[in-house]
């Protein structure tokens, strides 16, 4: 089968006055039609600058160096910008994190959403609100025509980020993408917006990216884990087995800290030490200052990517098969 | 229905006190209002008479109330000056000073909005530095100056506008634009500059917010966003800047009423304050407040129908 996107050894560049600084480098991965993958790393590590590579929306200071990217076959990275708007919104879709400002303060709930099917449909404006309702029932926001009327202040956070998923939702996408949808919610409805994208995958044919820096909730709506850090690639695969046998040092701490119910009393493992800035990676594994397996080469070259069964990927030193090391 | 009635019984209070602190300090200034208008030749029995007869030898408090009291019944008293009714000298002053504002405020909106969307789509171009030099001029450079140079143009230069006669509308509607464009014009100039700056600032700053994002990743062009998406937001600064430079322009502006010869409230007011004419002084004062409180209420209900955070709270 054909992968609906792939990312082929992508390079990101932030031009900022300290000279030219590389935030995503050599990353590849694919996403097949109808499965969900998912991203995870520490704050800094590049998630969501990925996900605005795919979505054509880089910040200004930043640019593609390197690496292709593309969508059913199709290179996104010379797209003119009217065919960026035949895509966004209607193939390839995005939620954002923020629920409190990623909606228009003075335009209503009814108006936001719909205007998705205006640009993308040539639907009446009976029919579009019509269908608006249908995906606001869909994604669990009650007294829907009440709430066509409403402004987003009048709305909690988790029936805002409602709003943003039935505003990705209702082109029927082939790809959405949702970067860190959960985080700003509090825990029950965290909990309910991820049962939300349980019940998407199921009831559409659509591939979601989920970025998250929570491995928990990566679990909970993932096929597939690419673990991310400081702009790499350090992992990949699937969601079972990464989890049950993970095997980047990174990836370890991370699965170690997340909290649940056999750890009890304990005190929750944390990772020593912080990601590095842009301008202070150096060469080298990025990762070996805070990894208690620290090769000598880890300082000085970033490990190959080896390939294990189910095409599960590693790039770390500690696998490197004798002869090929430095 | 309870905000408009607090809002109208904070109008009242807010008059009273405006009327009292003016009439105070006007108790302080030197000079004796009929001494003024009799001359320095006159000698104190004249003066006395005046006095007696304009009924400025009673007690400042009995003044006050006395003119107060008028007021309420709708009378503001006698201009001390003209020797007419007080009404009447406004009714002839304010016609004029009103026009001029709003057409001036009618330039500011049509030339400076669009223009401000303009300068703020160039950002980052080196025409947006240009366009900006000449707004930050335009702030720097003071009215008159436009004044004098649209008067060396049009009426000098290519004899279109034969200023330094005023027309009133009733005589002659056209004559009457052509008599009131000019001093408009140099009026809404340094304004249209302030919205156009004010304007590309709070769209610069709008595209940032992260509902601009969601919007671009519907699918809108960059045209949609901000007309779309923007432009609403943009806009709620923006009118409070306009409030600012209505209130200001149907106050009437002295020297742009001296550079055309126009008969507006700025000349009479400084004329009224010269000879101590304090009916006449009080009621400008009062008008004035008044305009700044309707033009603020205004600028009030026009957020309430823009923003729904603040139509919900009211």
């Amino acid at each position: 089968m054909a992968p609906l996107l792939s990312v082929q050894a992508l390079d990101v560049a932030f031009q900022l006055p300290e000279g030219e600084f590389l935030a995503l480098e050599n990353i590849s991965f694919h996403i097949y039609p109808n499965e969900v993958v998912g991203i995870v790393g520490e704050s800094g590590c590049g998630k969501s600058l990925t996900s605005q590579a795919i979505m054509g929306i880089l910040p200004g200071v930043a640019s593609i160096k390197h690496g292709n990217i593309s969508f059913q076959g199709c290179s996104l990275n010379d797209l003119s910008s009217r065919e960026w708007q035949e895509l966004r919104g209607n193939e390839l879709t995005m939620i954002f994190q923020e629920p409190m400002t990623s909606l228009n303060p003075v335009l209503t709930i009814g108006r936001q959403i719909a205007e998705v099917l205006k640009k993308h449909t040539s639907l009446s404006k009976i029919e579009r609100k019509q269908q608006v309702i249908k995906t606001m029932n869909e994604v669990g926001l009650p007294r829907a025509e009440a709430l066509w009327k409403a402004y987003p202040h009048q709305l909690s956070g988790g029936m805002r980020q409602r709003v943003s998923i039935a505003m990705a939702l209702i082109s029927r996408p082939k790809l959405m993408i949702a970067d860190e949808p959960t985080t700003a919610l509090d825990v029950t409805i965290q909990s309910q917006i991820l049962d939300l994208f349980q019940t998407i995958k199921q009831n559409h044919s659509t591939s979601l990216l989920f970025i998250s820096h929570d491995l928990g909730v990566i679990q909970a709506v993932c096929d597939q884990v690419i673990v991310m850090y400081a702009g790499r690639i350090v992992e990949q695969g699937k969601v079972e087995k990464l989890i049950s046998e993970p095997k980047h040092p990174y990836t370890q701490s991370l699965i170690q800290s997340i909290p649940d119910a056999t750890k009890r009393g304990q005190r929750l493992y944390t990772i020593p030490g912080t990601v590095p800035h842009l301008q202070e990676r150096q060469v080298g594994c990025p990762f070996s200052n805070r990894c208690t397996y620290k090769l000598k080469q880890c300082e000085t070259s970033f490990p190959d990517t080896y390939e294990f069964d189910d095409g599960h990927t590693v790039a770390c030193h500690l696998f490197a098969k004798e002869g090929d090391g430095n | 229905m309870r905000y408009y009635l607090y809002k109208f019984s904070m109008f009242g209070i807010t008059l009273v006190m405006v009327s009292l602190i003016i009439f105070f300090v006007f108790q302080l200034l030197p000079g004796n209002p009929a001494q003024i208008i009799l001359g320095l030749d006159a000698d104190e029995q004249q003066v006395r008479h005046l006095e007696q007869e304009l009924g400025l030898d009673k007690p400042a408090i009995e003044r006050y109330i006395d003119w107060i009291a008028g007021v309420f019944q709708g009378d503001l008293g006698e201009s001390l000056r003209y020797q007419l009714p007080v009404s009447e000298v406004l009714a002839d002053r304010i016609p004029v000073t009103t026009s001029i504002a709003i057409l001036a405020t009618v330039l500011t909106v049509v030339i400076g909005i669009p223009l401000g969307i303009l300068i703020a789509r160039t950002d980052g171009k080196i025409i947006s530095v240009f366009l900006s030099m000449i707004t930050q001029l335009g702030i720097s450079i003071p009215s008159f100056w436009f004044g004098f140079m649209l008067i060396l143009l049009f009426s000098v230069t290519l004899n279109w506008v034969t200023s330094f006669e005023y027309v009133s509308w009733s005589d002659d509607f056209f004559g009457a634009l052509r008599s009131h464009f000019l001093p408009s014009l140099s009026i809404a100039i340094s304004n249209i500059a302030i919205v156009i700056r004010y304007l590309r600032n709070t769209i610069l700053d709008q595209r940032k917010m992260d509902y601009v994002r969601t919007a671009t990743c519907k699918g809108l062009s960059e045209r949609a966003v901000l007309y779309g998406h923007v432009l609403k937001n943009a806009l709620i600064p923006v009118i409070t800047i306009m409030g600012l430079i209505t209130a200001d322009t149907l106050g009437g502006s002295i020297i742009i009423e001296n550079v055309f010869a126009l008969p507006g409230l700025g000349s009479l007011l400084i004329q009224s304050i010269t000879s101590r004419d304090f009916p006449l002084v009080q009621s400008m004062v009062l008008y004035i407040a008044v305009i700044v409180l309707v033009i603020n209420f205004t600028v009030d209900l026009l957020y309430k129908l823009i923003d729904p955070r603040i139509r919900q709270k009211g």
